[in-house]
């Protein structure tokens, strides 16, 4: 973890009281304490999945880790009832997720990086959100032929996709 | 304490048995239960329904859970907002070895997946605190949460870590295993077998009760500095000579 700052280890913790309250009733009360250890947990959960996944696209030497790889690591380790909304989600999030790049596409108004921004949370972003620019968000050139693992990987049969969110990002270059 | 300790270990029987149920349950099979199709759908969260929820087993609770889950996302329309920021968790993606480059599509993954799972930690914790009988969430809650249910164990190192009060009620250094294998109340987890503080003494007696013992001390030299009185044991040393 060497260069790994203390405080971008964990999610904001006003981002785990919000969820943890949304799931309680308003009397219940939650000790700083168990505030705190919900926060170490969410971070040991994003890097023990991720370590999964990572393995697999290592196996298939591909340097990218996709959905795909993040929801069978889920389904490996034991998380079932994850792995099932969330490809439902992820079905979902690209079809809605395209058509509006394609419109913004047209007016010539914005970057496709812009579709990432939170911007209806501007209070959960971190004291040094602004340092990372909008090239956290841009789409890595070697993704856009994560559709091939599709085909070659057994497992993910149920993410077959109907429309390809990144042929309109393709276009722009030509 | 001890007691404290006993119920507690109960409890944990008792529990041990729901995580195998769960995988067994599927969230769409709860789609025909009264409870969870007279919620009213564009308040998933009202406050009063989800209290109404947490009257029933840790269980059921759940299973509402997923299900609630899985129509939320059904009904979702904006997938710009998430409840994560997606930078951070990239970062934390990135800061596993050998991670080279993630996709924005895990990010959002993860974002709805980490919402997820801290709900499902928190719905288990509440019920730890009420079976305390306690209205705040605490630690030793979630500590608990965790070391019922299978799927969690790769976070047992964080909250036994620093967790006093856990270390204090004994939990930690109980291995599961042995939990799940001997849940009977009575037996002490650390018993430990009585020693029998017995010492064998020298089976000759001293130097000054046997004229002929010095030719004996010359043959064995490891027993030429007996401390014992006078015992039964000349007579034995006598017959060994006469022999």
């Amino acid at each position: 973890m060497a260069g790994v700052r203390e405080q971008d280890q964990y999610m904001p913790i006003a981002n785990v009281i919000r969820i943890m309250r949304r799931i309680l009733p308003a009397h219940a009360k939650i000790s700083d304490d168990a505030k705190e250890t919900i926060q170490e947990c969410v971070s040991e959960y994003i890097s023990f999945i991720t370590a999964e996944a990572n393995e697999r696209c290592q196996r298939e030497q591909r340097k990218t880790v996709t959905a795909e790889d993040v929801l069978w690591a889920m389904e490996k380790l034991g998380f079932d009832n994850y792995a099932h909304p969330l490809s439902l989600y992820l079905h979902r999030y690209r079809k809605t997720e395209g058509e509006p790049a394609s419109a913004r596409r047209a007016s010539a108004s914005a970057s496709p990086s812009m579709q990432m921004h939170p911007r209806t949370h501007p209070h959960s972003h971190p004291p040094n959100y602004s340092h990372h620019g909008f090239g956290m968000f841009d789409f890595d050139p070697s993704s856009q032929g994560f559709y091939r693992d599709d085909a070659s990987s057994s497992g993910s049969g149920g993410f077959v996709a109907s429309f390809d969110p990144y042929a309109n990002i393709k276009r722009d270059p030509l | 304490m001890d007691q404290n300790q006993h119920d507690r270990l109960a409890q944990e029987a008792q529990y041990q048995s729901n995580p195998m149920m769960a995988p067994t349950i599927l969230p769409t099979q709860t789609y025909g239960h009264s409870l969870s199709s007279s919620y009213p759908r564009l308040h998933p969260y009202d406050p009063q329904a989800m209290y109404q929820l947490r009257q029933e087993p840790l269980q059921q609770q759940l299973t509402n859970f997923w299900a609630k889950k899985r129509q939320e996302i059904e009904e979702t329309t904006s997938f710009k907002t998430h409840s994560l920021p997606l930078a951070r968790i990239k970062k934390i993606m990135k800061g596993e070895e050998g991670v080279r480059m993630v996709s924005a599509e895990a990010s959002v993954v993860f974002a709805k997946a980490c919402e997820m799972f801290m709900m499902e930690l928190t719905i288990r914790a509440s019920g730890s605190a009420e079976e305390n009988q306690r209205k705040i969430i605490k630690k030793c809650d979630v500590a608990s949460a965790i070391s019922r249910t299978d799927v969690f164990d790769f976070l047992v190192d964080i909250v036994s870590g620093h967790n006093k009060i856990m270390e204090q009620q004994g939990f930690v250094g109980i291995p599961r295993i042995g939990t799940a294998l001997t849940p009977t109340e009575n037996v002490p987890y650390y018993q430990m077998p009585p020693h029998q503080s017995l010492v064998p003494g020298p089976p000759y007696g001293s130097s000054g009760m046997v004229v002929g013992m010095p030719v004996h001390y010359q043959n064995h030299p490891g027993l030429q500095t007996p401390t014992m009185g006078p015992t039964p044991n000349p007579q034995n040393s006598s017959r060994d000579s006469d022999s």
